[in-house]
């Protein structure tokens, strides 16, 4: 991989960011319970469930399938309210979706009636209340980091679907939030794009020169898993509880052939089944 | 107060009625195996089978009743005549989606079963039997509810339709019932017969139509088959006594039982909701559907097609001309004169319905998105509104003619053909704008709130756009609606007791009115013309309009994901 370089730089301001003494992680799950009604029955999806992200930090979710991550992601963006507990995004207690934090779908979730520049800029002019001028040339700098500069007027379904998550993606940088949200981002792409756009991520999302600070992902892929998280959560099955919590500690770039990549993988794998 | 003998007398009625149903259906099934099958296996079959069901598709075909009704009656006793004459006209209504069902269903019948019966060295009958008609069944079971309520729609119509018209009288029929005791004033009797038809349509509802698209499912063949095994019929059948002694048995709680019925029918009434206001049942969104299959031929083709069917139109217009007044120049002139009655009478009826279309489109997309976004009043007013739009409207016609009677000259008849009008167009409109609100993925919601899209731009972004296919499709269905419903809306005669015609409401100019009026006096040459110029400009706006609008609005807005 030729982003060596900058990513070495990355950690070490990472290393740097780590060292600050941030009084409050930017996130934090107290106590979290979240619960289901499925017809007449209650579903307890998550239990008592606590941890926190700190800065410049790439945590990763996994569950057996079923379990409910995306749930327990959307409680985070502030989508779904928890039914006990709380998070708190910069040590302020959610009430509904906040600004320091944005998400990327699993399935993109664009707005097929416009075009990449368009579905771009729609935050920036509704949430950030930025002026036509300045959403647009914000917007049109998210769409050339993740490559799409030449079809920023096309419209989503003229894309496949490796681009149309760039464009989900650049949607989110656009908005510059500290948080980001990854629900599965790479599982509905064909393998090859999808290998291409998990090697870019990390420098899209956490780099120096990024302003999000923190990411917050969800995915079945163990591989995935290990190529890309600081932190690993692996979560227990109805209610979810944490199971076990891996730090992965193998420089970056990571070599999916190394050994002890393989050790992490098969690791998580015996956690999971 | 109503007797026992009168309560009798309004089911047998309706026995009545059912009975030109069930023989529609029974012929239409029989019609939709011959000529499915024949277009689906010869080629030659294809080309001359598909641009017909094309057009009749397209077609109101309320039009051509009163041309059915003197054809009939010219050449069967009068009684027999009529009652043949108000089946045929149920069957052209049932029978077009269900012979494209067959074709469809033995055009997609996979290759392995077609060279399993090669292997197998089965003669054509044994196909038929063996594999043509088992394998069309569950999409034949769906057109069949499909079907069922436009002919309900054209059942009604047809005997109101008739009562104008003391030679043409269906004298047994629930719609037979409904218009004479609306038309009279007698509110109890027509309270009671309105009582019948719905409980009619909801036992026909659950007992057959349910029934029979469950009994059907085992047929699917491949991908679609289903993965659990259903019930059988008889099973099914008892399924609510069923219920009831469970709960007997098991104790439930009063309020545990009710809340498990409410469920069980608020299920059921969705499917019955899906029934009534299927897109399919309308004739202009019947032919869009085909469209797409149509797109493989060519363009040149299907315009040669087309072409010939106008020339047959021509043809049998111009005989028409000829033999009624014996001569060309005169045949002419006549032709001339008709013309002049049927050009301003249509452009009004034309402007009629686009007008009622806009008011109706006004009411029903903030009362559709009301609804369909909030879910308690979805959960109170769906069930309220289903029910409501499962009455044929047809049935409505007799109160609000007699309400709107008193209005001064001319505006009577208006307000009588607006709110009839508005009744046959608003469920498609209302019911495909919920649908539509309710089918956007649950993550276009999250987005828009992440985005912190409100107000306007969130119409303006968001939900309008999402909607559109949806509004489009109810437009195009609602349209072809209102133009059925013209002939018993621009005019509405009863015979009174001395034997004449007393027309109740009628509008000044009206396409509708003068089919009526011409079939009335028997004039043949007029009565194809009218319909003649109606079918040519329907269809003709279907594939020209219609058509691309439609191609326009699904190919940009089709939602990804449905989570």
């Amino acid at each position: 991989m030729q982003l060596q370089p900058e990513e070495q730089e990355s950690s070490k301001a990472r290393l740097e960011a780590l060292s600050r003494t941030d009084a409050v992680p930017p996130v934090e799950v107290r106590n979290l319970g979240i619960e289901y009604t499925l017809s007449d029955r209650k579903l307890k999806v998550a239990e008592d469930l606590n941890f926190s992200v700190s800065y410049d930090e790439f945590l990763i979710l996994m569950a057996p399938s079923g379990a409910g991550k995306s749930t327990l992601l959307r409680v985070i963006s502030g989508l779904e309210a928890p039914s006990a507990g709380e998070v708190r995004i910069k040590g302020k207690p959610l009430a509904g979706p906040s600004e320091y934090s944005f998400m990327v779908f699993q399935n993109f979730a664009l707005l097929p009636w416009k075009t990449v520049l368009e579905n771009v800029e729609l935050g920036l002019l509704s949430r950030k209340r930025l002026s036509e001028e300045e959403s647009r040339t914000r917007a049109m700098k998210a769409i050339e980091k993740v490559g799409l500069k030449d079809f920023a007027g096309s419209y989503p379904g003229e894309l496949s679907g490796g681009m149309k998550q760039r464009v989900g993606i650049a949607r989110a940088i656009a908005l510059e939030p500290e948080v980001i949200l990854l629900d599965e981002p790479f599982s509905s792409l064909d393998a090859v794009s999808a290998r291409k756009l998990r090697s870019e991520i990390y420098t899209l999302v956490i780099s120096p020169k990024s302003p999000i600070r923190v990411a917050i992902m969800v995915t079945h892929s163990v591989e995935e898993a290990v190529a890309l998280a600081d932190r690993i959560l692996v979560l227990s099955k109805s209610p979810m509880k944490i199971k076990k919590e891996i730090k992965i500690e193998i420089p970056r770039p990571r070599r999916a052939s190394s050994e002890k990549f393989h050790s992490y993988v098969d690791e998580i794998y015996d956690l999971l089944s | 107060m109503l007797s026992l003998e009168f309560i009798g007398k309004l089911w047998l009625d309706a026995a009545v009625s059912w009975s030109r149903l069930f023989l529609a259906l029974l012929v239409s099934l029989i019609f939709s195996w011959a000529v499915g099958i024949t277009a689906a296996r010869s080629s030659t079959g294809e080309k001359i089978v598909l641009p017909l069901l094309d057009i009749l598709q397209s077609v109101p075909i309320l039009g051509f009743f009163p041309i059915i009704l003197v054809v009939f009656i010219a050449f069967l006793p009068q009684q027999t005549g009529i009652y043949l004459a108000v089946t045929f006209l149920i069957f052209t209504s049932m029978t077009w989606n269900i012979t494209f069902a067959v074709y469809e269903a033995i055009k997609s019948i996979p290759k392995d079963f077609m060279q399993l019966a090669k292997l197998e060295r089965m003669g054509l009958f044994q196909r038929i039997t063996k594999l043509y008609i088992p394998a069309s069944w569950p999409k034949v079971a769906y057109n069949t509810m499909v079907s069922w309520s436009v002919a309900l729609f054209y059942l009604v119509a047809s005997e109101i339709f008739s009562l104008g018209k003391a030679s043409y009288q269906v004298t047994y029929g629930i719609g037979v019932d409904i218009a004479k005791y609306g038309a009279a004033q007698e509110w109890d009797q027509y309270a009671a017969s309105m009582a019948v038809l719905i409980l009619m349509v909801l036992i026909t509802y659950f007992l057959f139509l349910n029934e029979f698209s469950q009994w059907t499912e085992k047929f699917k063949l491949g991908y679609d088959a289903p993965k659990r095994n259903r019930r059988n019929p008889v099973h099914r059948f008892y399924h609510w006594i069923d219920f009831l002694l469970v709960a007997r048995v098991r104790s439930m709680s009063l309020g545990k039982l009710f809340e498990r019925g409410i469920s069980n029918s608020m299920a059921h009434l969705l499917l019955l909701a899906r029934w009534t206001t299927s897109q399919d049942q309308s004739p202009g969104m019947r032919g869009l559907a085909n469209s797409q299959r149509e797109s493989q031929k060519g363009r040149a083709m299907r315009t040669i097609e087309y072409t010939l069917f106008a020339l047959i139109a021509i043809a049998i217009l111009s005989s028409l001309a000829l033999s009624s007044s014996g001569g060309f120049a005169r045949g002419y002139a006549l032709f001339y004169s008709d013309m002049l009655k049927v050009i301003p009478s249509f452009l009004y009826s034309l402007a009629r319905i686009w007008g009622v279309y806009v008011v109706t489109a006004l009411v029903s997309v903030p009362l559709g998105i009301a609804i369909a976004s909030n879910d308690r009043l979805f959960a109170i007013l769906t069930p309220a509104l289903q029910i409501t739009a499962a009455i044929p409207a047809p049935a409505l016609l007799p109160p609000i003619a007699i309400a709107v009677m008193s209005l001064p000259d001319g505006g009577g008849g208006e307000a009588n053909a607006f709110f009839v009008i508005f009744l046959g167009m608003i469920w498609y409109l209302i019911f495909n704008i919920i649908e539509g609100v309710r089918s956007i993925p649950k993550q276009i919601f999250s987005v828009a709130r992440l985005l912190d899209l409100k107000g306007w731009r969130y119409w303006r972004d968001v939900l309008l756009p999402a909607i559109l296919p949806s509004f489009i499709t109810g437009s195009i269905t609602a349209i072809g609606g209102g133009w059925n419903t013209l002939i018993i809306a621009e005019y509405f005669a009863v015979t009174v007791s001395n034997g004449s015609t007393v027309a109740l409401t009628q509008v000044p100019l009206g396409i509708g009115k003068l089919l009526d009026q011409a079939a009335a006096s028997g004039d043949l040459l007029l009565l194809g013309l009218s319909v003649t110029v109606m079918v040519a400009f329907v269809f003709g706006f279907n594939v020209t309009v219609w058509r691309r609008l439609y191609r326009m609005a699904t190919s940009r807005t089709i939602l990804e994901g449905t989570r």
